[in-house]
């Protein structure tokens, strides 16, 4: 068959020599990155750097990072089904790929760290009742369900399955119950998005992490939720706007991007708002009453009050006010340049409550302690990495990711 | 926190953890099964020539989707949203009531444009099928100009068997181009009672349902549409790196295969509003 017979109609897309060559180095990457998780599944965690005190590293780091990021999928359906804001719509099939690659990436690497994958059903089995995780696991495995369900609309609008009238049909079926997995999606991605901030909110071990609760949970909670709200626009933003640059093509109007960047800005300023609040409560409540003044934290050059103020000022208040101003969201270069800040910001308090707090010494026996991953550690992130752009570069080839595009090409 | 794991002991929080969760696994696996069903039925019921065309208008960038009413010069820019299903159309229904005396229809109608002939007497569905009124209250359809030189001769066709049932813009019969099947769409619905395998300009007789073409374009408006058509023509065949061009005149070659080259498929695909 044709090859060209399996690309979107009305669109252009490069020869397929052309993608094979953009292909090629990022199965390199994965194929490199696979054998690094079959050593760690093979000989265990001893090829990693993590030991019994530095328990999380690099995995769990990326693991929260995508799973924020991967916030922009359950966001977008909710403000396209549920809000109506149907302008969106430009970016929805884009945003559920995304959102699909995250999840399942961070399935994959919670696969390799915890170990035993054969075993995943134990978590369903025997549940620890007195662990976030619990929640955690049941709403990932649910949510990465849903993205299955609404990405499959999406490749049964292949044009060589638009043919077949029984695919033709189901396709359409399902696509009227988007709503419903849009609202199922939202819901899990609430439970799921705070339970992993109430992992770190609840140890009382770790002063650097503990809050006090909100409710039934910590104050991390609900930080995580706004957080991944705020960050979930910005990295379809920011993705859209890549897959703009690499391909050449204008792919979205400029008017959606301002969007997303407006309501990334919004959610952003209103997470500050509560983090700053969450920030001065533990300074000068939580943490002295654990024992440890907060300034203590902050003593270490790696560690040192830089990191907080990058994480509130400069990624947060900067790139939040910039996406406020309209005259600024509309240049392309501010747009994007404060999502990548706010990505940022995001990432960096992801490492600050799995890294930093694991490396400030609690007990008076324990000494700060470095981690720097192993090579295989590097390796199985970057063969998520790999395992995202092949699969989004698929997605964008073969099916109809960008219903604008069409329209923009031939004005 | 599961009932056979040893030593558990019903709590209320149980009972809500368990239970939220059976309720997400129900909605949705209530979600797949429903839509299984509804589709199982749709294929028995014969809806699914018409998913196929809402399918198809969807995909159809909106130079394809011009309302009748932006040809007749009723509106600067629409945007049609029925699926050129006018009758269905409040805004379709408004205009025509409110100026009933004002005819789209009168007035000089080009006999050609770029070429490409047009009789009065027809009604032109959008992909490019005719209609003509009959004495006995058929309807003959045939491929219009433009059309039969995208086609070209034809390797094959396929056509209905006589009594059958066509839908509206559903498949009315495919002919065989170059390895590419061209589904040529039905303009109304109707039952098939006579098929022309030999020359002349028309494919099928059929006893409509409904004896109203309002739906299709007709008069003046047919020319205008031609010409968008033309222009749509020229901007699929111009390459991409070329970008914009604004040609002021010309005619439509006999072999627009040959003058496509390559892009001829990728042409006719959109020309024919296939899905």
């Amino acid at each position: 068959m044709d090859e060209t017979l399996l690309l979107p109609r009305g669109v252009h897309r490069a020869p397929f020599s052309r993608f094979a060559l953009w292909i090629f180095p990022w199965v390199m990457l994965l194929g490199w990155g696979l054998y690094g998780a079959v050593r760690c599944l093979l000989w265990g965690l001893n090829e990693t750097n993590m030991d019994n005190r530095f328990a999380f590293g690099l995995w769990i780091y990326l693991d929260l990072t995508i799973i924020a990021f991967g916030a922009g999928a359950f966001f977008t359906g909710f403000l396209v089904y549920i809000m109506k804001r149907s302008e969106l719509k430009a970016v929805l099939n884009s945003a559920v790929v995304l959102g699909l690659l995250c999840y399942s990436g961070a399935v994959a690497v919670l696969m390799v760290d915890v170990g035993q994958p054969l075993r995943t059903w134990f978590t369903f089995w025997h549940p620890n009742t007195h662990s976030m995780l619990a929640e955690v696991t049941f709403c990932l495995t649910c949510y990465l369900t849903v993205l299955l369900i609404e990405y499959a609309p999406l490749v049964l609008k292949n044009r060589q399955f638009r043919k077949i009238p029984r695919y033709l049909v189901f396709e359409f079926e399902l696509h009227k119950f988007m709503p419903v997995l849009a609202a199922v999606g939202a819901f899990l991605s609430f439970f799921h998005q705070g339970s992993l901030g109430g992992l770190y909110g609840v140890m009382r071990g770790r002063p650097f992490a503990f809050r006090e609760d909100l409710f039934l949970w910590p104050s991390t909670f609900f930080l995580f939720i706004l957080s991944a709200l705020a960050a979930g626009p910005s990295f379809v933003l920011v993705t859209t706007r890549l897959v703009e640059v690499i391909t050449r093509k204008r792919l979205v109007k400029l008017e959606v991007l301002n969007t997303l960047g407006k309501i990334s800005g919004i959610l952003l300023i209103v997470y500050l708002f509560f983090k700053s609040i969450d920030t001065l409560v533990w300074i000068n409540s939580t943490s002295p009453a654990s024992g440890f003044p907060a300034f203590e934290y902050y003593e270490r050059k790696e560690f040192g009050t830089w990191i907080l103020f990058g994480e509130i000022f400069l990624f947060g208040l900067v790139p939040g006010l910039i996406l406020l101003n309209k005259k600024l969201r509309d240049n392309t270069t501010w747009l994007v340049g404060s999502a990548i800040l706010v990505l940022a910001g995001v990432a960096l308090n992801r490492f600050v409550l799995t890294i930093q707090t694991l490396a400030l010494p609690t007990m008076v026996f324990d000494q700060f302690l470095s981690y720097l991953p192993s090579w295989q550690e590097i390796a199985t992130f970057t063969a998520v990495i790999a395992f995202g752009v092949i699969g989004y570069s698929l997605s964008y080839r073969y099916l109809p990711l960008f219903p604008q595009e069409r329209d923009l090409l031939q004005s | 926190m599961l009932p056979w794991v040893y030593e558990f002991r019903w709590e209320p929080w149980h009972l809500v953890f368990l239970g939220a969760f059976m309720v997400v696994g129900s909605i949705l696996l209530l979600t797949l099964f429903r839509a299984f069903l509804r589709s199982t039925k749709d294929l028995r019921t014969g809806r699914a020539a018409n998913m196929q065309w809402e399918a198809a208008f969807e995909s159809l960038p909106e130079r394809a989707r011009t309302c009748r009413h932006e040809f007749s010069g009723e509106f600067s820019h629409r945007v049609c949203v029925n699926r050129f299903q006018c009758d269905q159309c409040a805004t379709h229904k408004n205009l025509t009531e409110a100026a009933p005396g004002r005819s789209r229809r009168t007035g000089l109608i080009p006999l050609s444009v770029a070429g490409i002939p047009i009789r009065p007497d027809r009604y032109h569905h959008r992909g490019h099928t005719w209609v003509h009124r009959e004495a006995g209250g058929t309807l003959k359809i045939g491929i219009d100009e433009l059309g039969k030189r995208l086609v070209g001769r034809p390797d094959a066709v396929e056509y209905p068997t006589v009594g059958k049932h066509l839908m509206a813009n559903g498949t009315a019969w495919s002919v065989r181009k170059d390895g590419q099947w061209i589904k040529m769409l039905s303009p109304v619905e109707g039952e098939v009672v006579g098929i022309n395998t030999g020359e002349g300009n028309w494919v099928l007789r059929v006893r409509p349902t409904r004896n109203d073409l309002s739906h299709l374009l007709h008069g003046k408006e047919v020319s205008v549409w031609m010409m968008s058509e033309v222009e749509r023509l020229q901007q699929l065949l111009t390459a991409p790196e070329v970008g914009v061009t604004l040609p002021d005149g010309g005619l439509v070659v006999d072999d627009l295969a040959q003058a496509a080259g390559s892009k001829i498929r990728e042409v006719r695909d959109e020309m024919f509003l296939a899905p």
